[in-house]
């Protein structure tokens, strides 16, 4: 240290940094307050913890009737624990297993069969009357559970429906009640059955009012298929049943329709608009139109054919092959080239299909082979009963606010939220379009270049406040809207939270959202599970999250600076050499002021772009990151258990080896050779040229040249494969090759030899001479001599071919694939292919923890030289 | 100077010296074919692209290594630098452009970093010293996972150039300044005292006396930067994207999605070689000696 100044400690001085001392202090007291008091306030989500005693998987989340209160529901027992909104606290739990129970004691036992009593659903009931929840069971069977306001008791009278049925979610309208059930053919059906006829049976009063699915003359009809056509959303109404469709499809069966279907009147028009859905006889028709248009090309293309290819198709399979298999055949026998122009013939046979549908039904004026729709004479339609409308727009998620009498879509299109009226809902007519009626609402709609989460559901209704909470995709927020004033829809709050959400609920008054979300834990064996949790957030405190805890940062390093400074400052009171050096600093601030504002510059770049990198990502790999779900979220060594439990992980470390050892000689062995060699030329001359020429490789990019070895060299076409003839060898893509052919890209490997060659042109000549004199042989002399005199550049090869080739990520990623995969290959893929910057991280720290080591191990070993010295 | 010295120092001492059995005409003869014929190994893939980036798929298929034929030379050329520059040509001057302003940037950031080590006296120099170095211990590739949200949602900066070269230039300054100051300590103190007593500031020191005295350190490391970014393969892929993307970037995605194939690969090689000429030469003048190059240790 050549810093040196020539001062006096006076008492001046020590009284300056006392009364400093002073201030610090009270400005210590004041930045600890702050931060505590930030800490403080830093809102937390409230886990609920207590479930069960074997921690049982929670299942689902289930509002209370007037937000109070919520359940949640455990899978494997069945247990619904009910909860206090504000405090979280356990109230009372209900045991599914009790209507087991009640249904032995009564000794029916027809009920306990397999399949039923499990996957319990419940909903809470808003009657006139009396509050009350229905649960429903994966089997078909519904059950009334009367609530007292803490405890639920099975009542005596319980609902049935039909067996063999899981019943997706249930609605009531007084005194009706409809069932939306799916059956083992995954179709989906509605049904209405008047809930004071339904009691205490088993099929005893039940009576079944209308069943969506049965047509009037005894023909069984499938009005909905699910695979086309996932509910999102039921709600029954005074004035009809809307089902709204993944897809942005909606629904509606008029209530008049329905009591008309209960008489046995307009079947037609619920024929008519089934058929519209793909009910059974569409989908026939249409398939069958379908196949014979394939069909016809199969056996003209067949008919070209040899006896022996014709034998494999007799008529019998053809007979009896669907569509596909056709489809399937054709291809087999060459008479379709994959992949355009199946495409078109698909296309092409959608249209004859679409063609001969409406010649075969009355009702169809005509198909539009573009929409791939069917356009149907309005004379068939009654728009006030029945309609079907659609969005063109992709919808994440769709709410009817009974409360309103409005829907609300979140379209994942452009980011806004829609909402449609329910008279406009009743004006619109089969395949009309919601575009046409839907109210964007300006106010409400995600941050540029977002979209609504399209996991679980994209958006959530809280009855008891009449507000909406949508979900966000990349960012883990949820705003909450306000629908109680239509005209000026109103984002009351949003907030940010570490969870993947799955389901929500809210009390009346906003203080409270329940969340229901799920993460990721990995056992320690790496196999990855997800498991459901519930917290509780307070979405007022939570809006201003970011700028609490960024204020907390804040002050936590003013604080921790100022503690250093106060208590360096104290030190120096008592020591008169600190008081010294305090001076000394004192001074050289002043003096240079330029040169620390200068350098702030640098070291602000070096923290952002180097320091603020290698601490964040070692940090990162303890946390789920991914580009879709950017929250840090601990995922208890999660990624460290994936990365080390991996069948390869083992492999490729082995790899990473390999290539290391291979690389350290490779980069070392040659070159030094080579170098040796340059320095016996005699002839100036030539060994300028040969210098000069080295140079001229370096012209192909590096990228352009692991191409070249890739496809000129190592390829099917390449130069190997000429040079050998016969059979192609895949050197890349057979692991008895690969990791060889990738260690002998580069040959001869002396490109890195003028560093060498420097060193050894510094060597005095007299040295060798002297050696010679001695009678030290060319070899000895390589061996004793140059190579210990070039040993920093040795060393200096050593430690970047080190570093490099750990990190050597692209010569595996370009050119191998079989068996070469390497650490920081895998790496590279987590950050691109599976953008999981977390897993990602965790692969840096890895290979950071053995570089560090290995490096600092180097360093250790060689003498301390000093770093340059100071002027 | 030393470096200047160095460089006829071996011419001098030969004078003298005794002739050694290795300098018998067989023994040089030896010598000279074993490191021809690494030289020539050295230029396989040169010529490769060279011959094949004028020759007809056909002639690719059949032998890689014959030379062109000249009754399809012209027309085999046409159509491969044709396809190759369609693929290429939207990416060429913009990477170009990218690849100097970075290096530019790189470079005058880590010479004014290493000026201020060098030749300021400052209390904490020795630890600010210690705070660049030390992150040479951490592998550049460690930061990514980090430096993408940084760079894409924090600064906005997704898929432009300006974030693409903003920690190329921010955080590339340590390696050049650890290189630059060991040079610059190395120039005579006696110029800088001199300068100073003539009134000089720091500006006018800088531009006047460092940055010429040390001017081919300085071009080397020019040289290394320009090529480095547009050698740039793994921070481009990541946060480039289309239209902006580099050369190297997309000359990977037409050879593996197969889009461009055999001759015309070869003329987007040596298409995207031509930038690297002039840098190739400078390495030439300045550096053949390996007396640079022996600066390099540890």
């Amino acid at each position: 240290m050549g810093y040196k100044m020539s001062l006096n400690v006076t008492n001046q001085d020590r009284k300056n940094v006392k009364s400093t001392c002073l201030v610090l202090g009270i400005i210590l007291a004041i930045f600890t307050c702050l931060t505590t008091l930030f800490g403080v306030l830093i809102p937390r989500a409230k886990e609920v913890k207590a479930l069960g005693e074997d921690k049982e998987e929670i299942y689902s989340m289930i509002e209370g009737e007037d937000g109070d209160d919520y359940f949640l529901m455990t899978k494997g027992s069945y247990t619904l624990y009910r909860f206090d909104s504000f405090t979280d606290e356990q109230i009372s739990t209900f045991e599914m297993s009790k209507i087991a129970d009640k249904l032995k004691e009564k000794g029916d036992y027809g009920k306990l069969i397999a399949g039923s009593l499990t996957q319990w659903s419940v909903k809470c009931i808003d009657d006139l009357d009396q509050t009350y929840f229905l649960a429903y069971d994966g089997g078909g069977n519904i059950f009334k559970l009367l609530d007292d306001g803490v405890n639920l008791t099975v009542t005596d009278d319980y609902y049935l429906a039909e067996s063999a049925t899981a019943i997706k979610g249930c609605d009531n309208v007084e005194d009706d009640l409809y069932v939306l059930a799916k059956d083992d053919k995954n179709l989906s059906y509605v049904r209405k059955y008047s809930v004071s006829d339904l009691k205490d049976g088993y099929g005893n009063n039940q009576k079944l009012l209308w069943n969506a699915t049965t047509k009037e003359n005894g023909k069984e009809l499938t009005p909905m298929k699910s695979a086309d056509m996932g509910v999102l959303t039921f709600d029954a109404t005074k004035d009809g049943i809307y089902l709204f469709l993944s897809g942005g499809t909606m629904l509606k069966v008029g209530m008049d329709m329905v009591d008309a279907k209960v008489n046995g009147v307009g079947v037609d028009y619920f024929e008519l608009a089934d058929a519209y859905y793909g009910s059974a006889e569409y989908t026939a028709e249409y398939n069958k139109a379908y196949k014979q248009f394939f069909l016809d090309m199969f056996t003209y293309a067949l008919s070209s054919k040899d006896d022996e290819t014709k034998a494999e198709y007799p008529q019998e399979k053809i007979d009896a092959a669907t569509a596909e298999q056709i489809i399937t055949y054709y291809t087999e026998i060459g008479g379709l080239i994959l992949p355009d122009d199946k495409g078109d013939a698909k296309e092409y046979a959608a249209e004859k299909a679409g063609d001969a549908f409406v010649k075969n039904n009355p009702w169809c004026e005509s198909y539009d082979k573009n929409t791939q729709t069917l356009v149907i004479d309005e004379s068939y339609l009654d728009a006030s009963q029945y309609s079907i409308a659609r969005w063109e727009d992709s919808i994440n998620g769709v709410v009817f606010s009974k409360k309103n009498n409005t829907a609300y879509f979140a379209n994942a299109t452009d980011g806004y939220l829609y909402s449609v009226e329910k008279s406009d809902m009743d004006k619109m007519t089969i395949g009309s379009f919601f575009d046409a009626v839907a109210k964007k609402i300006e106010t409400v709609c995600c941050e540029e270049g977002q979209t609504f989460s399209d996991f679980g559901n994209g958006i959530s209704y809280n009855k008891f406040a009449n507000t909406l909470f949508l979900k966000f995709k990349d960012e883990r927020t949820v705003s909450i809207v306000d629908l109680n004033d239509k005209e000026n829809y109103e984002i009351i709050h949003t907030f940010a939270g570490s969870f993947h959400m799955f389901g929500m609920t809210g009390d009346k008054d906003n203080e409270v959202t329940h969340v229901l979300y799920q993460a990721e834990t990995v056992a320690l064996d790496g196999t990855p599970s997800t498991h459901m949790y519930a917290c509780t957030y307070q979405p007022e405190r939570f809006a201003n999250k970011t700028l609490t805890t960024w204020v907390f940062v804040i002050c936590l390093v003013l604080t921790v600076i100022v503690l250093i400074m106060f208590l360096w400052l104290f030190i120096a009171l008592k020591n008169d050499r600190s008081m010294y050096k305090v001076k000394v600093i004192q001074r050289d601030f002043k003096k240079n002021k330029y040169v620390y504002l200068a350098l702030t510059f640098f070291v602000i770049l070096l923290c952002m772009f180097c320091y603020y990198e290698a601490i964040g990502a070692i940090s990162m790999s303890f946390f789920n990151y991914t580009r879709d779900e950017p929250a840090w979220i601990w995922n208890n060594f999660g990624n460290y258990l994936k990365i080390f439990n991996q069948d390869d992980f083992l492999l490729s470390v082995g790899n990473m080896l390999f290539f290391l050892v291979f690389d350290l000689i490779l980069s070392i062995v040659p070159p030094l050779v080579f170098a040796f060699l340059l320095i016996l030329i005699r002839n100036q001359t030539a060994s300028n040229w040969i210098r000069s020429l080295m140079f001229i490789p370096g012209i192909i990019p590096s990228m352009a040249t692991m191409l070249i070895w890739r496809e000129g060299i190592y390829g099917a076409d390449g130069v190997f494969n000429q040079l050998i003839g016969g059979e192609t060898i895949h050197f890349l893509a057979n692991s008895d090759y690969a990791r060889w052919s990738l260690i002998l890209m580069g040959f001869p490997f002396v490109g890195g030899y003028l560093i060498f060659y420097g060193g050894m042109i510094n060597i005095p000549h007299e040295y060798h001479e002297a050696g010679w004199l001695e009678g030290l042989g060319l070899f000895k002399r390589f061996i004793l001599v140059d190579i210990p005199l070039i040993l920093p550049q040795i060393k200096y090869i050593f430690i970047m071919t080190f570093i490099g080739s750990v990190q050597n990520y692209a010569r595996t990623y370009i050119l191998g694939s079989a068996g070469t995969k390497t650490p920081v290959e895998s790496m590279y893929r987590a950050m691109t292919e599976q953008a999981d910057y977390g897993m990602a991280s965790a692969y840096a720290t890895i290979i950071f923890a053995f570089l560090f080591v290995a490096v600092a191990t180097n360093f250790k070993m060689q003498k301390k030289e000093t770093m340059g010295d100071d002027l | 100077m030393d470096m200047v010295n160095v460089q006829s120092q071996p011419k001098s001492l030969r004078k003298h010296k005794l002739r050694m059995p290795y300098e018998a005409n067989w023994a040089q003869a030896i010598i000279i074919s074993v490191v021809v014929f690494c030289l020539l190994f050295s230029f396989l893939p040169l010529f490769l692209t060279i011959v094949n980036a004028f020759k007809t798929k056909e002639q690719v298929q059949v032998n890689a290594f014959s030379l062109p034929m000249l009754s399809t030379f012209a027309q085999a050329a046409g159509e491969n630098f044709s396809t190759a520059w369609k693929v290429i040509g939207p990416h060429y001057f913009s990477t170009i452009m990218v690849a100097l302003i970075g290096a530019i940037g790189q470079t005058l950031i880590s010479a004014v970093l290493a000026y201020i080590l060098s030749f300021k006296n400052f209390y904490f120099k020795d630890a600010i010293f210690m705070l660049f170095i030390a992150i040479l211990l951490v592998p550049s590739i460690i930061g990514y996972p980090i430096l993408i949200p940084l760079i894409r949602d924090t600064f906005n900066l997704g898929n432009t150039h300006f974030g693409f070269l903003l920690p190329i230039v921010g955080g590339g300054q340590v390696t050049g300044m650890f290189l630059f100051r060991t040079f610059f300590s190395q120039q005579p103190r006696s110029l800088y005292e001199s300068a100073k007593l003539d009134g000089a500031n720091d500006a006018v020191i800088f531009a006047k006396i460092t940055i010429p005295l040390a001017l081919p350190i300085i071009l080397y490391h020019f040289v290394g930067c320009f090529s480095g970014i547009y050698n740039e393969y793994l921070w481009a892929s990541l946060i480039l994207d289309g239209d902006k993307q580099t050369l190297t970037n997309t000359m990977y995605a037409a050879v593996a999605t197969q889009d461009v194939t055999y001759g015309a690969t070869y003329a987007m090689y040596v298409i995207s070689s031509f930038p690297l000429i002039i840098t190739v030469i400078i390495s030439m003048k300045y550096f053949k000696s390996g007396e640079f190059a022996a600066g390099l240790k540890l």
